[in-house]
């Protein structure tokens, strides 16, 4: 039986965005991170909608199903907004019940705030959906090669990741599927008061933890079986970057300093 | 050659021995098939095989070199012999096709395009080429297995263990792996085979019986099953097609090649046209293959007018309101039967169990379980490897978690935990015990008596003999009718529709989320078209016994 594909995790399609090199993605998901929050509250903000979408076209991200793993998040960002728009000390523009009132500029300034995350966010879910996670390992193993000269252990920390990425959707399925088994076993994880709750979590939990020590355990025997040995494993040297690659990464770089930019600008 | 002289390992208490004294050879080109049952020792001396382990005595040489000599030489004992296990997860270490057949080339540091090179070999020898840019967990269960073993393959060993590689597939799966196996055996890779399997056994040159760490037989596959009956019985899945090729020896039959089912029958048939052969040879064949359900007087047991316990009418259900599960499916499960649930995996079958056990809501249709709609608990539900559900301080408690979430009196859980451990057989002596320390039998049970203690009216077990040896199998077949005939309505969700035809009363299969064919166990082999219906292939003992049957019938005056 299969369940829901978790938040984020790679989807195997051919888009554009898939095309483009790992590394070139992860680069411009910081640049895009740093200059989302240089951003200014202005006009120019919009750009980063606009960014947005065109991102999630490339990777033909699926907007309905993710919005509807976002609900969690929902409520934060809405109490976010809530807390800058709200002021409750009478000196709201907007005057409400008594000293209620919305604050406009305080409003403004949540919106940025949550349309920010809500950017980030979308970005990070295009490159993450886009990239296998090896892909990703891989990428950032290149981005932080350099550091090997100071005897960090970058090929484990690469394989390490793509294990962690790999294992996500698996924990996950295994977390629902002994949910259930609790359930059929009479378990109520929606009644009683917060000591009962926790307790009935410990029927899932328990259970996943210990079938995750035995898989990662058994996991790590049939990496040795295959000759892996830790440590000495040569670093994995990717292609140079292809002319298209290049190109995007400049655009890219671009777009993300000439927002900010015109932000102050404006 | 591969060989482990004299091989001992002692368990972390030291007190038995998991392997005791146990000699082994494997030349290149031949299989070797390990057997015996769950804790006999086999997975072990398979781990010493290729050099997971070093023995407490004794040694285990490949080719000269000697794994306990240097690290070194353990290296290259590990990618001169492979290993493929159980569970595809356990192995695969990337989610790209490509990437994970290349971990291991560039564990041995080849260069970018011997790495490519060695995938695409051995990519090509499983069949998998063409996929190397896909998902692995897109794959199915076969092509999984397979992929595991490219992995391997791409690492040029000289021999292979294989650590109950199938037993995790669909039967339908099985012929091609069991095949790939033989191919690779015919480009002189020596294959050792841990299995449960009839057919992988007599497919292979030489078998090894284990029992308690000892070797208790090493010979001919067909010298065990014919001259060491008993031994090949208590050890090995009984098989109706197998039981069909020993009556055959009996009559004469003597194999040239691999002594298989179908030449078995082939040679019945010949013999029967040239009257060698009389008719009451044929028909007891006949009976062999399809099972002990011919004599069966279950079907009387159970009144087709019998109340409903699960009664499912026009069900619907769909992943995110679009990928449709199941469509219209209506089901009525009745007391005192015990219901195969068959299909090939994605049919939905799955799905349906948790719809009829109140888990899941469906999108349309009603389900009844005694006529109100289902609660959790209303249904024992044991899902596939359900000793992963384990996690209480002891069986007792295990066994007492269901009834009192029920709310149950303590005096009335103390009583349902004692019916549920007899009925699993779990015995005193066990009822302390921490459930992780169990063996995987042992667990198998306390994590079904766990579900059975919610005394409901209608269990559903999803493949609860996977894994498992002949023993534990007997075991749930025997627990399943004797649920069943204690009143409750009991389903099977199962793949292997010949380990479970003597058992059940009524099939079900289901296809694309449509119940394609239902009918007593016994007209499913008067049906020739049940099974295509369900896109299934049909087993081997149902292909031979309609070869058989078209024989008898054939010249019938």
């Amino acid at each position: 039986m299969r369940l829901a594909n978790p938040l984020g995790a790679f989807v195997a399609r051919d888009t554009p965005l898939a095309r483009i090199d790992a590394r070139v993605k992860i680069a411009l998901l910081l640049a895009a991170a740093i200059a989302v929050f240089a951003t200014g509250i202005s006009w120019a903000f919009l750009a980063w909608i606009v960014v947005l979408v065109l991102v999630c076209r490339t990777a033909r991200l699926d907007v309905a199903s993710h919005a509807r793993s976002l609900l969690p998040v929902a409520f934060i960002l809405a109490f976010t907004l809530a807390a800058n728009a709200l002021a409750l000390d009478g000196h709201g523009d907007i005057a409400l019940v008594g000293p209620v009132g919305i604050d406009t500029a305080g409003g403004l300034r949540g919106v940025v705030a949550v349309a920010r995350i809500v950017v980030l966010l979308g970005l990070a879910l295009s490159v993450s959906a886009s990239t296998t996670p090896p892909q990703l390992a891989d990428a950032c193993v290149s981005l932080l090669s350099p550091l090997a000269r100071f005897k960090v252990p970058v090929a484990d920390i690469g394989l390490m990741l793509s294990l962690a990425l790999r294992f996500i959707p698996i924990v996950s399925e295994e977390f629902s599927r002994i949910q259930l088994a609790q359930r059929s076993r009479g378990v109520d994880f929606e009644r009683g008061g917060i000591v009962a709750r926790v307790s009935s979590w410990a029927s899932v939990l328990t259970p996943l933890v210990v079938s995750l020590f035995r898989r990662a355990e058994r996991l790590g025997e049939s990496m040795e079986a295959r000759c892996y040995a830790g440590g000495d494993g040569a670093l994995i040297t990717l292609p140079p970057l292809t002319c298209r690659d290049r190109v995007v990464l400049v655009v890219g770089v671009l777009v993300a300093a000439a927002i900010p930019l015109a932000a102050w600008l404006v | 050659m591969l060989e482990a002289s004299k091989v001992s390992v002692l368990y972390r208490g030291g007190d038995a021995a998991a392997l005791d004294g146990v000699s082994l050879r494997v030349d290149a080109g031949e299989i070797v098939s390990l057997v015996g049952a769950n804790g006999s020792g086999k997975s072990t001396l398979g781990a010493l095989l290729c050099a997971m382990r070093l023995p407490d005595t004794g040694s285990v040489t490949v080719d000269g070199a000697d794994p306990a000599r240097s690290a070194a030489d353990r290296r290259e004992m590990r990618r001169r012999v492979g290993l493929v296990r159980q569970h595809p997860f356990d192995q695969l270490v990337s989610t790209v096709v490509f990437d994970e057949v290349a971990f291991g080339p560039r564990n041995l540091g080849l260069d970018h395009d011997a790495v490519r090179a060695r995938v695409d070999r051995a990519l090509a020898r499983v069949g998998l080429d063409g996929l190397e840019r896909r998902d692995t967990t897109a794959l199915s269960g076969g092509e999984q297995q397979r992929l595991a073993l490219a992995g391997v393959l791409a690492m040029e060993p000289s021999y292979i263990v294989l650590d109950e590689a199938s037993s995790m597939l669909d039967a339908s799966a099985r012929p091609r792996y069991r095949a790939l196996v033989a191919e690779l055996a015919a480009s002189d890779i020596g294959i050792v085979q841990i299995t449960h399997d009839p057919l992988e056994i007599l497919s292979s040159r030489r078998v090894v019986v284990l029992d308690a760490g000892r070797v208790a037989f090493e010979g001919a596959p067909l010298d065990l099953l014919l001259d060491h009956a008993d031994l090949w019985d208590g050890t090995i899945v009984s098989h109706p097609a197998v039981e069909a090729l020993r009556y055959a020896c009996g009559r004469g039959f003597h194999p040239s090649g691999t002594p298989t089912p179908q030449a078995a029958v082939s040679w019945l048939l010949e013999g029967y046209r040239a009257s060698c052969i009389d008719r009451a040879d044929l028909a007891h064949a006949l009976t062999c293959c399809e099972g002990r359900v011919a004599d069966s007087v279950r079907r009387d047991a159970c009144p087709e007018n019998a109340n409903p316990v699960i009664a499912i009418d026009g069900v619907s259900y769909s992943y995110d309101g679009r990928e449709q599960v199941l469509r219209d499916v209506s089901l009525d499960l009745r007391a005192g039967e015990v219901a195969l649930i068959a299909g090939t995996s994605g049919s939905g079958k799955s799905t349906l169990a948790c719809i009829a056990a109140g888990l899941i809501a469906s999108d349309a249709g009603t389900v009844a379980v005694c006529g109100a709609a289902p609660r959790p608990g209303d249904v024992g539900m044991a899902f596939q490897r359900p000793e992963d559900q384990l996690f209480c301080e002891s069986v007792a408690d295990e066994l007492a978690f269901a009834p009192r979430n029920l709310g149950c009196d303590e005096d009335e859980v103390a009583a349902r935990v004692r019916r549920a451990a007899g009925f699993v057989g779990l015995d005193d002596a066990l009822m302390g015990r921490y459930p992780f320390e169990l063996s995987g039998g042992q667990a198998r049970r306390v994590a079904v008596g766990s579900v059975l203690s919610l005394e409901a009216v209608a269990y559903i077990l999803d493949e609860p003999t996977a894994g498992l040896d002949a023993a534990g199998r007997d075991h749930m077949h025997a627990l399943a009718r004797n649920l069943a005939d204690a009143g409750r309505a009991v389903a099977i969700i199962s793949h292997d529709l010949e380990e479970w035809l003597d058992v059940v009363d009524r099939v079900v299969f289901v296809r694309d989320g449509r119940i394609v064919w239902i009918g007593s166990a016994g007209s499913l082999h008067e049906d020739a078209g049940a099974f295509a219906a369900a896109g299934l292939d049909a087993p081997l003992s149902f292909e031979l016994a309609r070869a058989l049957r078209e024989a008898l019938d054939g010249d019938r005056p």
